[in-house]
């Protein structure tokens, strides 16, 4: 078992969270959603885990690399 | 040879040994020992420096050499260059091979140009006589017009301060071979595949070429090895300085593979797209798939939720030949797609916009991979594809520190300097400056629609406050009053109505796609125009 620390790569505002920690995810699976040029964005799971932390919370501004999850794989 | 000219060169006695009468009236003896030599050159840096570079996970120069090859397709050039320690009497006793292994060879039957730096023997410090062989391998690609593959593992020729010891002065640097490696990127196909730790001229050399590849965990690429910086204060480890993720994120490579061997099959595959030469034509592939092909998913492809993304790369991949799609440089300005593929067997250079990265949006470092992609098509005439859905550039504070209208205004003269045949399908939008980029409007506008197109100066959403900012301003409810505007003016966005004026040209179901970009994939053929571009690729 390893952490694997998801960053933003794009930025924008945090318009949806899917998920809560503890949570299992499967590859490609949205977490939550960044509205960015009046588009909704999946931030999606790169592989399978289970969510040990999600580190923003809707309304928040993200920046580009921003850390935004925390998985467990 | 380096005691040349002050004493005569004994060929060594084992070869005369073999003599007989048939060898005393032949050359046989200076064919043995040019045999010998060649053999001490194949032996490299010798036993225990191949065994580390083998611990290091990675494969020799002529290891390499091979694997990327046809099989004994190799050809090499210069192979005896190195240093020759001989005895008092001229014979040779030892020999160290120069450390970059060149010449001829074939991929898929093509001929190509090949060129490593041997690790074993040296990590690519000009110390080790090789200069004048990159030159060689350079000009030899040039001239003969064939593709070039360098394989960098080193700092490729730079220099090292050792030779302050050995040669008893410094110089002026100079970047050898330069004129040929700019010239280079004019006329033929160059492929960099960093193979190793690459620093400064070997950096440079690594991308100063049409595609370049590094391998994940045994390659690392920096100006500077953390030694030198080091000296500066920052302490990093080779891959927090230059590992290959950073270096395709950056933008500095166009990819990341995994082993050695993918490395060489990516490039026989890009290869496979272009011509030899921009004096010669791309050529076209074998005919596997249906131009007519109908994929249905295609009509429910883009979301009628304007707000929702979708996969652009799925579309792309589907509108090609045999679903394959050659993509390079994703890790880079991603919200632009860039890659080759084929159409009725003809290659073709795609561009797409990805709505995952800013809806699509232009962002500086995507206008920079787009600048560099319409440079590579137009350099070796190939017709581009471009399937559009772009909101406009990347609007923002952000954005204007990167100076993304700089660099958006480069892509912009590098379409409209481009010659080569092009087709623009409108996906969903295009918006402003960047939308209208899809194409160059004076041109024969060769461009379809999706009925999902959406298209104007600014989009609606965002236009209202700044067309009616007295109206709202005077109204006692200016929400109620944005909503209803949005609602007028929503009316006006249908497509039909732009095609009716005839502001564009054809509305297209999503399903003929492939037949119509097959059908101009033949019509471009013919026109594509061989020799050199006015505009060709910078690094």
């Amino acid at each position: 078992m390893t952490t694997k620390r998801v960053r933003c790569l794009i930025a924008g505002t945090v318009f949806q969270i899917h998920k809560v920690p503890g949570d299992t995810v499967v590859a490609k699976e949205a977490v939550l959603t960044v509205e960015c040029m009046k588009m909704e964005i999946p931030i999606e799971s790169p592989c399978v885990g289970r969510l040990l932390s999600i580190d923003v919370k809707e309304g928040d501004s993200v920046a580009k690399d921003q850390q935004i999850f925390v998985l467990e794989v | 040879m380096s005691k040349k000219g002050t004493r005569s060169l004994r060929i060594s006695r084992s070869s005369f040994s073999k003599s007989n009468r048939c060898a005393q009236m032949t050359w046989q003896p200076e064919i043995d020992e040019l045999r010998r030599r060649e053999q001490l050159a194949r032996e490299m840096g010798g036993r225990e420096k191949i065994e580390r570079q083998r611990a290091g996970g990675k494969l020799t120069v002529r290891e390499r050499i091979d694997s990327l090859l046809d099989v004994d397709s190799f050809h090499e050039i210069g192979a005896i260059a190195g240093k020759g320690r001989y005895d008092e009497d001229g014979r040779l006793i030892g020999f160290t091979p120069a450390n970059f292994v060149m010449g001829r060879g074939r991929i898929d039957g093509r001929p190509v140009v090949v060129g490593g730096d041997d690790f074993t023997v040296r990590g690519g410090a000009m110390d080790a006589a090789i200069g004048s062989k990159q030159i060689y391998a350079e000009r030899m690609a040039n001239e003969l017009r064939l593709p070039i593959i360098r394989l960098v593992d080193g700092t490729g020729g730079g220099g090292s301060v050792k030779m302050l010891e050995t040669d008893g002065r410094t110089y002026v640097p100079y970047n050898q071979g330069w004129d040929l490696v700019v010239d280079n990127l004019a006329k033929v196909p160059v492929v960099g595949l960093g193979l190793g730790s690459v620093a400064g001229l070997g950096s440079a050399r690594l991308v100063s070429t049409h595609y370049s590849v590094m391998v994940r965990e045994i390659s690392q690429m920096f100006i500077a090895g953390p030694p030198l910086v080091a000296r500066t204060g920052e302490n990093t480890t080779k891959e927090e300085l230059g590992g290959s993720e950073l270096c395709a994120r950056a933008g500095a490579v166009d990819e990341v593979v995994d082993s050695e061997k993918e490395a060489f099959a990516r490039t026989r595959q890009f290869l496979s797209y272009l011509p030899s030469s921009v004096f010669d034509l791309p050529p076209r592939g074998p005919i596997t798939d249906d131009p007519n092909r109908r994929d249905e998913w295609l009509i429910a492809a883009i979301p009628r939720d304007r707000r929702k993304v979708y996969d652009m790369r799925k579309i792309v991949t589907k509108l090609l030949d045999d679903d394959i799609f050659f993509e390079f440089s994703r890790a880079y300005g991603s919200a632009a797609i860039t890659g080759l593929g084929r159409l009725d067997g003809w290659p073709v250079a795609v561009l797409a916009s990805d709505p995952y990265f800013y809806g699509g949006g232009w962002t500086a470092d995507a206008a920079i991979k787009i600048t560099r992609f319409i440079d590579l098509a137009n350099t070796f005439h190939l017709p581009v594809v471009n399937l559009v859905d772009v909101p406009g550039f990347l609007i923002g504070r952000q954005a204007e520190i990167d100076g993304t209208i700089r660099h958006g205004a480069r892509a912009l003269a590098a379409l409209y300097q481009a010659s080569v045949p092009w087709c623009s399908v409108l996906v969903r939008r295009a918006f402003g400056v960047a939308g209208a980029a899809h194409a160059n409007h004076t041109r024969l506008m060769y461009r379809y629609a999706w009925p999902s197109g959406d298209w104007g100066s600014l989009p609606v959403e965002g236009g209202i406050e700044a067309a009616y900012r007295a109206e709202l301003a005077a109204a006692e409810d200016a929400s109620q009053l944005r909503a209803d505007i949005e609602l007028h003016l929503n009316r006006f966005r249908s497509p039909f109505l732009t095609a009716e004026a005839f502001l564009v040209e054809e509305i297209i179901d999503p399903r003929d796609t492939r037949r119509l970009l097959c059908e101009f994939a033949n019509l471009a053929a013919p026109l594509r125009t061989p020799g050199v571009v006015a505009t060709s690729l910078r690094p």
